[in-house]
């Protein structure tokens, strides 16, 4: 039987990963799968709290979750595709039209 | 448990959404791109008066009505309306973006809002910030029709707001784990009773963090000028005012409800935060030429003068801070449709340097911009002096003297790129005689409007500000008597 902290550390480590994806990967659609990894890290501590305590809070949780991930990686591929579309650029250090 | 459906309590939000899909559906058919406008002004109207019939009351345990959410409901609908003229007036001489679903994505976001000021559950409030954020994503990204690179501000916004969201979902975690629970008064309760409130702090921490994104303080500003430039001029008044205000009551009201017992370490947290923000967004409106990006630095330190009355600790504090930000969404509004006027006689006015000489070719124009800029810089006839010396004396009874005077220090600062504006405006020659648009209706409404609200708030503060007071009472008094 493997208990709630081992979960919490799976999710902890997940995260992680995602967060330093986020941070330091420079091509858009990475960054919103990095955005989906954390997101994937949270539904692993969300089900693993509800299993472990008994409590149907998490599992509903878990598909607010997963249509929120939905609709924000429709949103991103939108704008990601209209940038490439518009300006021929995929890379986050090309994007520097705005300064100052 | 018992568990009602009372659906006139949610007459506005399903109102609002019947409106918004409704326009999405017969947008397509109509030529004349007119019937939006009358139609998103009519409901709003009607909206505003329908919020003082709603009865108070809970629908399904996490959305409630009650004084705190109906209140920024009705200052968040009349912004709406002031808003709705200015947007009009924008899309006249802008027709590549008239369509009727900028104001049905406006009317979306809105439901967003409200949603999200009456929420008493993370999950509620969590979807009505998401809601508030995903049509405004796409109406920045419509300005694409005339300049290409304005993609590329709704991406960087789009960034930011994704990572935004995956921080307040660890922040709604970590308070599932601790608390067991995620309605409001349950955690207030269970968190009261933990031993150890170390991770109940972090998870206020993080959820600040998330806020502090929507809202662009200090180590999360980088978004706004691009995206504030990147918009059509009325979209960046609604996000400047409108979301502002939402997603700063939303906050006010989880930190009163749920942090109170943490709010003392909360407010050490927030000092540094604020008084940078107030720091850097003054800093660096200093030396920005695009009048846009000087006003979105100045709203980034504006949210920071309103976190001001968070750092006191009290709940009066707390009221000032939502009548700061009720004010400054009056002089955004209003300073944003005088920048929509000038918009439609050149796009080359948006250049501060281009200003010179303007008082002499429009002088009502430059008149209302002197009272906007005396308001946001805080001269005392207006309302905007008056909103900071009650945070700063909110400060001061709360014993955070350091802090006040540091705030005013920074606050000197900040009134030199205003004060630039004017000198331009009114101090330098005028190179040639500009053309003229005829003014209009769609003009004088908005901009008159909050003239009028930033003059008289600005020598009888009393109504408004007692009037916030008395609600946060009510809705205190109430929420702790019904435990």
């Amino acid at each position: 039987m493997v208990d709630l902290n081992s979960y919490i550390y799976l999710s902890l480590i997940l995260f992680l990963i995602g967060l330093f994806g986020f941070i330091f990967r420079r091509n858009i659609i990475i960054l919103l799968a990095c955005v989906e990894i954390m997101l994937n890290a949270l539904i692993i501590l969300f089900a693993s709290i509800s299993y472990f305590r008994k409590d149907a809070t998490g599992y509903i949780l878990v598909f607010f979750i997963i249509a929120m991930a939905a609709a924000e990686a429709a949103v991103g591929l939108t704008l990601a595709e209209a940038l490439y579309k518009k300006l021929k650029k995929v890379y986050t250090e090309e994007i520097n039209l705005f300064r100052g | 448990m018992q568990f009602q459906l009372n659906l006139n309590l949610v007459a506005s939000e399903i109102i609002l959404i019947l409106i918004s899909s409704l326009i999405f559906l017969v947008d397509r058919f109509i030529k004349n791109k007119v019937y939006a406008f009358v139609i998103s002004l009519l409901t709003l109207v009607f909206l505003n008066f329908l919020i003082f019939f709603i009865p108070f009351g809970k629908f399904t345990y996490s959305y409630s009505v009650d004084f705190y959410s109906s209140t920024v409901k009705l200052f968040l609908i009349f912004g709406s309306i002031l808003l709705v003229f200015v947007y009009y007036n924008f899309l006249q001489d802008y027709q590549k973006l008239n369509y009727g679903e900028v104001y049905a994505l406006t009317l979306f976001s809105l439901l967003g809002a409200s949603i999200a000021v009456s929420a008493m559950d993370f999950i509620t409030l969590y979807l009505g910030i998401e809601l508030l954020s995903i049509p405004v994503y796409f109406l920045i990204a419509t300005n694409a029709v005339y300049d290409k690179k304005n993609v590329e501000g709704s991406l960087k916004y789009f960034v930011v707001g994704c990572f935004s969201s995956v921080l307040l979902w660890l922040a709604i975690g970590i308070i599932y784990y601790q608390c067991g629970t995620l309605e409001f008064k349950e955690v207030f309760f269970n968190s009261a009773q933990l031993p150890n409130k170390n991770y109940i702090v972090f998870a206020a921490l993080i959820l600040i963090a998330g806020f502090s994104i929507k809202m662009a303080l200090v180590p999360f500003h980088m978004w706004a000028p691009d995206a504030y430039q990147a918009s059509p001029i009325p979209i960046t008044a609604f996000i400047a005012g409108i979301m502002k205000l939402a997603v700063l009551s939303a906050l006010v009201k989880v930190l009163m409800v749920s942090f109170t017992p943490v709010r003392v370490e909360v407010r050490e947290l927030l000092i540094p935060i604020v008084l940078l923000t107030i720091l850097v967004g003054n800093v660096m409106a200093i030396k920005q030429d695009h009048i846009v990006r000087m006003l979105a630095y100045s709203s980034v330190a504006h949210a920071g003068y309103a976190f001001l009355g968070l750092i006191s600790a009290e709940f009066y504090g707390y009221a000032f801070t939502i009548y700061y930000m009720v004010i400054y969404l009056f002089t955004t509004i209003g300073i944003f449709a005088v920048l929509t006027y000038l918009a439609r006689l050149d796009q080359d006015y948006m250049m501060i340097p281009n200003l010179s000489g303007l008082s002499k070719a429009l002088p009502m124009v430059s008149f209302l911009m002197l009272v906007f800029l005396f308001s946001l810089a805080g001269v005392p006839p207006t309302a905007g002096f008056m909103a900071k010396f009650y945070l700063f004396l909110s400060l001061i009874k709360g014993g955070q003297i350091i802090v006040a005077i540091l705030a005013i220090v920074f606050s000197v600062i900040g009134a030199y790129p205003y004060l630039r504006v004017l000198k331009v405006i009114y101090m330098d020659p005028l190179p040639a005689e500009p053309s003229k648009v005829s003014y209009g209706l769609t003009f004088f409404i908005p901009s008159f409007v909050t003239l009028f609200l930033i003059i008289i708030l600005g020598i009888f503060p009393d109504y408004v500000s007692s009037f916030i007071q008395r609600t946060f009472y009510l809705y205190l008094s109430l929420l702790y008597f019904h435990f």
